[in-house]
């Protein structure tokens, strides 16, 4: 491997970062042997912070993990809190976060087609998607009072309404976005310069995805179905009726693929969700600012992938521990892998592929090696055995 | 007085002043075309409608920084831009833009003018080598290997029009259509036309050819190292070099820019903004693709190309019809 | 060679259209009703309960109780009056809009405005007085 190979370092600061990772390759000539992978760079403190502050402060601190994703670490966490308060949250306060998450979706998809447009020199395709986008964006933007950090939950249900001038702008939007869409994939599977660059690069079998943990559209493009909306459902996705995208072809194409059709399946469900919204309360009118002591776990189906909350509450008003796992830091490692053995030019569109965001990834991680006190360290294979183990016998899903 | 008159054409018109105003004119109709087809607006406040736009980022390139790479070639580093600017700026001299005939124009300057527009690829090449850096190298590499792909289609569809018109020389090619009344043979080298176009957009290296410089791979390709000056020099070269690429393309199949001083100034600006409009709309419409895709295309789709179209024009000069 | 340029119809088309870019700031934008703009404060509303200090994500609001002794002069038995004053750090605030929320007396509100920047950050202190 040493014989006449460079290694280029790729970050921290690179044009095609958005945010500061850093990537080691090994190339000879235009080919890469090998990928390395050093993050922490974004790392912020939030869950330090959290441990500080009440929920309320936690609930609006959590949305600044990321901009795009704001939404879902929100959701999480205060499903983990309802959960431990036992709060009931009432079906239009469900409803209005669900819609509020499928119009993330939607933002934020369109915004990974400008950014891969962008990244293999497609500008016209980026900035038209940019320009659809601003649609999403005005009408959350009416929804909510911001349009990125929507600051929409809150402990026991959603701090706002939604009037029927809304309701029709939505329903305009979706048609038109649907329209353009189905424009978009033409182009997408079409072009013959756009897909010299996507077909057939940054392959990942399914195999692989499913030994290196991926999740969200990303192993979805490998013929893995799993989404937490369907697997294990939050809110109100019993009742909405969608399909779970995936596509056989494992490459960069079936990713763009999967979230134009994942795009076009949100726009059906938020036709679904403001047909069947109930009247009603939208939160809980009086919810107690001291939470019992206890643990929950909370599943969310981000843009990118799953994201999970762990939350451990002692009986004050602040929590004792928040522990976030974004889904791109399940997707990193495959992504780097998936470029071996591939151009240097396939670099950037590779690692995009997984729509990274390494400002939600950066969490501390504590590894304790005690042996001495009678404390038994758990291997890999062994919490992976009983993951698998737990989810055959007690949900019936066979990985 | 002779003296003074060359210098006068050297240095003011058709030479280096010109060639530097004219060519911002370009550039900002490139931007503001692109712009308009990605439904945005372009340019917008320096000077009527952006119109001095790529003036304004020349002025404030020469105001920033400049550094030097401390393990590079100081001397070789400093020179390499005012050699390819020189080599642009020369190569645009030769053309036919006023008098029909050019500054001093004699057979084969033709092959000069091709010879001198290579130039600034090699001097990219050199300076991607000089600035000792992994992107610029890489850049550099690229440089070469995308000039085996277009630099021979670009030659044979040149060659085109030089043997329809039986003479090396770029102002009898120009003239040919004026002075035989063979007013069919611009369609008929159409082949040739798109060929050359092709073969510009590769030569500049701009989108779907723009691998040597791509911003999100190698972070600026084999310029990575430069700044400030130097790379305000680099940049006014790539301008020249348009301006000259498609003068050189309007001069040859479009039918060269006749008829006095009013309708030869007029018809250079058509037909360059006709050139450089194809250009854009180019670089609108498709991604950047990679390198071994470019040589792929090159010599799948180009060679063949312009090698039909030689053999079109060689049938029908044999048969006595041209 | 197939299906060459499938943006071009869509760019020809746009060369006719007007472009959709809003020229910012010559042209204003009126942001939609319920915007979450800066946080003002009503001052003679406020009571000094401090929910807001105490929910506020960002730690951006102060409130200062200070007790007016009544003027000499006065008849026996006045109590002395309270007077808040109410500080907002505007590069703290995160617009998150929790202490409109809390407060039980509607002491403040959200306004539209989002153009607060300025060169020093003093500025960007609000204190404002009751009465």
């Amino acid at each position: 491997m040493a014989e006449n190979t460079i290694k280029i370092p790729v970050g921290p600061q690179h044009p095609f970062l958005k945010e500061p990772c850093k990537f080691e390759f090994e190339i000879k000539g235009e080919e890469i042997c090998g990928a390395t992978i050093r993050m922490g760079y974004n790392h912020r403190g939030m869950e330090k912070a959290c441990e500080d502050r009440n929920y309320y402060q936690c609930l609006y601190l959590l949305e600044r993990i990321c901009g795009i994703c704001s939404h879902s670490h929100t959701t999480a966490f205060v499903q983990a809190v309802e959960n431990l308060l036992e709060l009931e949250v009432p079906k239009r306060g469900l409803y209005l976060r669900a819609l509020v998450c499928e119009l993330e979706r939607l933002h934020s998809h369109l915004l990974w087609l400008g950014v891969a447009a962008h990244e293999v020199g497609f500008d016209t395709l980026f900035m038209y998607t940019w320009r659809d986008r601003e649609l999403v964006m005005n009408i959350l933007e009416e929804i909510s009072g911001n349009r990125v950090n929507y600051a929409i939950n809150t402990v026991g249900g959603v701090r706002r309404d939604i009037t029927a001038d809304q309701r029709k702008k939505l329903l305009e939007i979706s048609t038109v976005l649907k329209e353009r869409l189905a424009y978009y994939a033409n182009i997408g599977t079409n072009e013959p310069s756009f897909i010299a660059r996507i077909q057939g690069v940054g392959k990942m079998s399914r195999e692989r995805a499913i030994e290196k943990c991926a999740v969200g559209p990303f192993a979805r493009a490998s013929n893995v179905d799993i989404d937490v909306r369907r697997d294990d459902p939050y809110g109100i996705y019993p009742e909405l009726e969608f399909k779970v995208i995936t596509s056989e072809s494992c490459d960069i194409l079936g990713r763009v693929v999967v979230r134009v059709l994942e795009m076009v399946e949100s726009c059906k469900m938020i036709e679904q969700i403001l047909q069947k919204m109930p009247e009603g309360e939208i939160a809980v009118q009086k919810v107690p600012r001291r939470v019992p002591a206890g643990t929950a776990v909370s599943r969310y189906e981000a843009p990118r992938g799953e994201d999970v909350h762990f939350v451990r509450s002692n009986g004050t008003d602040k929590p004792e521990r928040v522990k976030v796992r974004a889904p791109t830091l399940c997707n990193l490692e495959a992504a780097a892998e998936s470029v071996v053995g591939s151009y240097v030019a396939d670099i950037p569109i590779a690692i995009a592929s997984i729509d990274p965001c390494f400002s939600c990834t950066d969490r501390m991680t504590v590894l304790l090696n005690d042996n001495r006190r009678g404390v038994r360290v758990a291997t890999w294979e062994e919490l992976r055995r009983h993951g698998v183990d737990w989810y055959r016998q007690n949900k019936g899903i066979r990985f | 007085m002779e003296t003074v008159k060359v210098m006068l054409y050297i240095l003011v018109f058709p030479g280096f002043l010109f060639q530097m105003i004219y060519s911002t004119y370009l550039e900002w109709v490139d931007r503001k075309l692109y712009a308009r087809m990605q439904n945005r607006r372009g340019p917008l406040y320096t000077g009527w409608s952006g119109v001095l736009q790529p003036v304004a980022d020349i002025v404030k390139l020469f105001a920033k920084e400049d550094v030097t790479p401390a393990a590079s070639d100081k001397f070789m580093f400093n020179i390499l831009p005012l050699v390819a600017l020189a080599s642009a700026c020369t190569a645009g001299l030769y053309l036919p833009v006023w008098h029909l005939t050019g500054f001093n124009s004699f057979q084969g300057d033709l092959v000069v003018v091709v010879y001198l527009l290579a130039m600034p690829s090699f001097v990219l090449f050199l300076a991607g080598w000089f600035s000792v850096s992994p992107f610029s190298l890489i850049g550099a590499t690229r440089v070469l290997t995308q000039l085996f792909a277009y630099e021979v289609p670009f030659f044979l569809a040149l060659l085109t029009p030089a043997v329809v018109a039986g003479s090396w020389k770029i102002a009898d090619i120009a003239k040919y259509p004026w002075a035989s009344g063979n007013w069919w043979v611009i369609p008929l080298q159409v082949l040739a036309f798109i060929v050359a176009v092709l073969a510009l957009q590769a030569k500049l290296e701009r989108v779907p050819f723009d691998i040597p410089e791509a911003e999100t791979e190698v972070v600026a390709g084999p310029l990575t190292e430069y700044s400030g000056k130097k790379l305000a020099v680099f940049r006014i070269q790539k301008d020249i070099s348009m301006y000259a690429g498609s003068a050189l393309i309007a001069a040859l199949f479009l039918g060269g820019f006749g008829g006095g001083l009013y309708l030869g100034a007029l018809q250079l600006v058509l037909k360059t903004l006709l050139v450089v409009a194809l250009l854009s709309v180019i670089r609108g419409a498709c991604a950047r693709i990679r390198i071994d895709q470019i040589v792929s295309f090159s010599w799948r789709y180009l060679a063949p190309m312009s090698i039909v179209q030689f053999l079109i024009v060689l049938l029908l000069k044999g048969g006595g019809v041209i | 060679m197939k299906k060459v340029g499938l943006l071009l119809p869509e760019m020809m088309q746009h060369l006719t259209h007007r472009p959709v870019t809003r020229l910012y700031p010559f042209e204003k934008v009126t942001p939609p009703e319920g915007f979450r703009g800066t946080p003002r404060f009503k001052p003679n509303n406020c009571i000094g309960c401090k929910a807001c200090v105490r929910d506020c994500t960002a730690e951006a609001i102060e409130i200062d109780v200070r007790k007016i002794d009544p003027p000499p002069g006065s008849p026996e038995g006045t109590k002395p009056t309270k007077k808040m004053v109410c500080t907002i750090y505007l590069d703290r605030c995160v617009h998150c809009a929790r202490c409109v929320e809390v407060c039980p007396k509607d002491a403040l509100y959200m306004d539209a405005e989002f153009e607060v920047a300025n060169f020093t950050r003093d500025a960007l202190k609000i204190v404002q007085e009751s009465d």
